[in-house]
């Protein structure tokens, strides 16, 4: 009503038609875009060493809760892509909105696009993102700042920062959340690579730097960490095929020993080969040998060509 | 002073000589330079007389000249030319006649065409110098009367025709519309002026007087004085007298019109009596009937679709009627009966409303608008409007439309975007129709719109849909093709201006073009 009224008296225009503001929205990634996609297979039929690979299973189990922490941390982004920004410069984009589940927290977005030469390519186009908040009438705190490279966030390049250590000032983190700084690195092109860099533990993951590189016929690597209920620490570097078969090398650590253990797996992430000397898996514990003594199971030749 | 042809010295007319070579100049302009207002009806005026004269009065295409907006030096040059052409007529034996009609502004004893001037005095003695046998001046203008004052020329009270047994009617007349210190009044609901609209009428068959199917210059006259004084005596500027001044001498009334040899025609039968109107497909009078019972007249119109009007104390009588080449007989029991609030005469019933449908096409003007923010558009749209409601032949209208397509967004480095858009506008506008010829008409006005345009990305439900809402003034252009008394076809350009301020300021122009089919409602 009251834009129609200012159209009316003055002429001027109103609305949100704007390609530039299509094309600043299209450099900022997508939540999907930075998902770990590792093809293992859910079901466990019955398998010729006895049992389904706990490494794969937990590669995908893993990939997942990634996925889901950057789903967390990057739903913001969805939100200002869909909708109008508030403010407009040439080369700046602001957001300002309300934090609706957070009353009394005001929340800005800015998307700069960095100045470059005159006809540079647009896959090279630097962008600066950043997310501040603001708790009532105090200062706003950066909560999450990202620089990319590339007009088609869907084929860029960047990183991205969040702080949970000022979103816990700000009362706005989540319960999992952890502390300090979550760094998320990717490269779209081939392989795309991401990775994340967990300062501390928490959205369900431990601390770690978790990598992932995938190639567009859908196999790849991911290199993975977890702890299990003993404390024991365990990091995976896994590869695997398009079908999902795959083989994992691990660095294990208990209280009282180190050590690695290898692994292959089939499309149906059944083990086609274990060499455990530490007898941490079913298979050679199944054998009753001393811990070093279990000699490798299953046939290495039936391990997979993986990139 | 009136000058008031008592009928009983009016001449009955002898025949009107069949060989007499005619020629005749109809000169009509509405502008009259500097402290002069335009005139509305001059230019119809003279193209009512010019049909008229090349249809009913003997005159052939190639003997007639129609002047409109034209300056003095065209009427010298076109007289000039008439002058030549009426003198080899003579030489080879003919019997000539020249007829000057003017229709415009006339002032401190001048024509006044547009800037130029030509005085009275010239025109008169060129008139009286013409090599033609009989000379007729004939001007509706203000002050025009002050020609029939000018020394050399004999004013009489009655008109007087000597008879000669050798030789047809010689000499000079002229008739002026108004006194010298009379205005010539034009009239919205004639939609002329009212010395020319009587002229006309009589012309075409009302004057009459003596049956033979032959308008003379004495029935012309005197039927067009009367019933000009008679409609002029109630209005603002008072009552106007027409002016008579002969010099004419020979045998025989001059005949200005005959209908018999016009195939087609109205005939208002012995029985009916009182005032008949006929109106053209734009319901404005083209011919008047004044007639009391015992006595039939006849109209010889041009073929067409007509519409017969007589208004009564509390009602009005309408009927429509196509003239072909026959004579068509209208009696007042054939006429359907209306109430006259539906008088169907232009400006006798308040505006006029019609129904406009269009399809159109919008494109912007500048290449980078077209091919990202607003690319090209299908409209359909609707528009009502109202004529004859503010006078000066002004009309407005009201309209909307609705539109739309899809288009792709292109954007450096990024993949093609689908895109789906639709728009809707509407806007009011106020223009002045321009009479080209009795079908067609020109339209030329201005426009105040609004445009509101939405569009969504296609696939995409990550992008925002986007809208955009503004005010935009312009101008159109549209011509009228009048098919039927009702129906227009109608073809229309828009030029529009339009503010974007989104990404940046932006002044951007956009065409709009339709075709539509324009509806006249009731009568």
């Amino acid at each position: 009503m009251r834009c129609g009224l200012a159209a009316l008296l003055l002429l001027c225009a109103c609305g949100n038609l704007s390609n530039e503001d299509i094309a600043f929205v299209e450099a900022l990634p997508r939540k999907n875009d930075l998902h770990v996609s590792v093809p293992i297979q859910s079901a466990q039929p019955a398998c010729a060493l006895g049992e389904a690979s706990q490494w794969a299973v937990g590669a995908r189990d893993t990939g997942d809760k990634l996925n889901a922490a950057v789903d967390a941390v990057l739903g913001i982004i969805n939100a200002i892509r869909s909708s109008s920004p508030t403010s407009r410069k040439p080369d700046l984009r602001v957001w300002s909105f309300p934090d609706q589940k957070h009353p009394g927290v005001q929340m800005e977005a800015s998307l700069l696009r960095v100045a470059t030469q005159p006809g540079s390519d647009p896959a090279t186009q630097p962008w600066s993102f950043a997310i501040d908040a603001q708790r009532d009438s105090g200062p706003f705190l950066e909560v999450l700042y990202a620089y990319f490279v590339g007009s088609d966030a869907r084929t860029g390049q960047g990183v991205i920062a969040i702080n949970f250590d000022n979103s816990r000032a700000l009362q706005i983190n989540g319960p999992n959340d952890p502390a300090g700084v979550m760094m998320i690195h990717y490269d779209l092109g081939t392989p795309r690579t991401i990775r994340i860099e967990l300062g501390a533990t928490g959205l369900g993951l431990s601390q770690f730097s978790y990598f992932f590189s995938g190639n567009p016929d859908g196999s790849g690597h991911f290199d993975y960490f977890f702890p299990d209920a003993n404390g024991n620490r365990f990091s995976l570097q896994t590869a695997f095929t398009a079908t999902g078969a795959g083989k994992a090398h691990m660095a294990v650590t208990t209280s009282s020993m180190t050590g690695t253990l290898d692994e292959c797996w089939d499309a149906t992430a059944c083990l086609t080969y274990v060499d455990d000397p530490l007898n941490l898996t079913p298979v050679c514990q199944a054998l009753g040998v001393p811990v070093g003594l279990c000699p490798p199971q299953g046939d290495p030749l039936a391990c997979p060509t993986v990139p | 002073m009136n000058r008031v042809l008592p009928l009983a010295l009016l001449v009955a007319a002898g025949a009107a000589r069949a060989d007499v070579h005619r020629f005749t100049l109809v000169v009509g302009d509405s502008q009259g330079g500097a402290g002069t207002r335009q005139l509305r009806y001059a230019e119809r005026d003279a193209r009512r007389i010019h049909g008229i004269l090349t249809r009913l009065g003997g005159v052939r295409e190639d003997d007639a000249r129609l002047l409109t907006g034209a300056e003095a030096d065209d009427v010298r040059r076109a007289l000039l030319d008439l002058e030549g052409r009426a003198r080899e007529a003579r030489d080879r034996g003919e019997e000539t006649l020249l007829l000057v009609y003017y229709s415009g502004h006339a002032k401190d004893g001048d024509l006044r065409l547009r800037d130029t001037r030509m005085p009275l005095a010239e025109l008169r003695q060129r008139l009286q110098d013409s090599p033609a046998d009989v000379r007729i001046g004939l001007l509706d203008s203000c002050q025009s009367g002050a020609i029939t004052r000018m020394k050399g020329v004999r004013p009489a009270p009655a008109f007087d025709v000597q008879r000669a047994r050798d030789a047809g009617p010689r000499g000079l007349v002229l008739i002026a519309s108004s006194a010298s210190d009379e205005e010539s009044q034009e009239s919205d609901e004639i939609a002329g002026s009212f010395f020319t609209h009587y002229l006309a009428s009589g012309l075409l068959g009302d004057a009459d007087a003596s049956g033979d199917g032959k308008v003379t210059l004495a029935e012309a006259y005197t039927y067009a004085y009367g019933r000009t004084v008679g409609s002029t005596a109630d209005t603002r500027a008072g009552a106007q007298h027409p002016v008579y001044l002969y010099d004419l001498g020979g045998a025989g009334d001059v005949v200005l019109t005959e209908l018999a040899p016009a195939r087609g025609g109205l005939l208002f039968g012995a029985a009916d009596e009182g005032l008949y109107v006929v109106l053209d497909g734009q319901r404005r009078a083209v011919a008047e009937v004044a007639k009391a019972a015992g006595s039939s007249r006849r109209l010889a119109l041009a073929p067409g679709s007509y519409i017969v009007k007589k208004r009564l104390e509390d009602a009005v009588l309408v009927g429509d009627v196509n003239v072909g080449d026959g004579v068509i007989e209208v009696a007042d029991a054939q006429l359907s009966r209306r109430k006259l609030e539906d008088d169907p005469q232009k400006g006798a019933s308040g505006p006029r409303w019609s129904v406009l449908g269009t399809g159109g096409y919008q494109v912007f003007f500048d290449s980078a608008a077209r091919n990202g923010l607003f690319p090209p558009a299908v409209l359909a749209g609707v528009e009502m409007s109202a004529r004859d409601d503010l006078g000066h032949q002004l009309a407005w209208g009201i309209d909307v439309a609705v539109g739309g397509g899809t288009s792709t967004l292109r954007l450096s480095g990024v993949p093609d975007i689908p895109v789906s858009f639709g728009e809707l506008s509407g806007g009011i506008s106020l223009w002045r129709d321009f009479e080209v010829t009795e079908r067609l008409t020109a339209s030329v006005g201005a426009r105040l719109a609004f445009l509101y345009l939405f569009r969504s990305f296609t696939g995409r439900s990550d992008l925002p849909s986007q809208s955009f809402f503004t005010l935009t003034p312009g101008a159109e252009l549209a011509f009228g093709w009048r098919f039927s008394p009702r129906w227009t076809a109608v073809a229309r350009a828009r030029a529009n201006y339009l503010f974007y301020n989104v990404d940046k300021d932006q002044s951007l122009g956009y065409a709009e073009f339709a075709l539509g089919v324009d509806y006249a409602f009731g009568f």
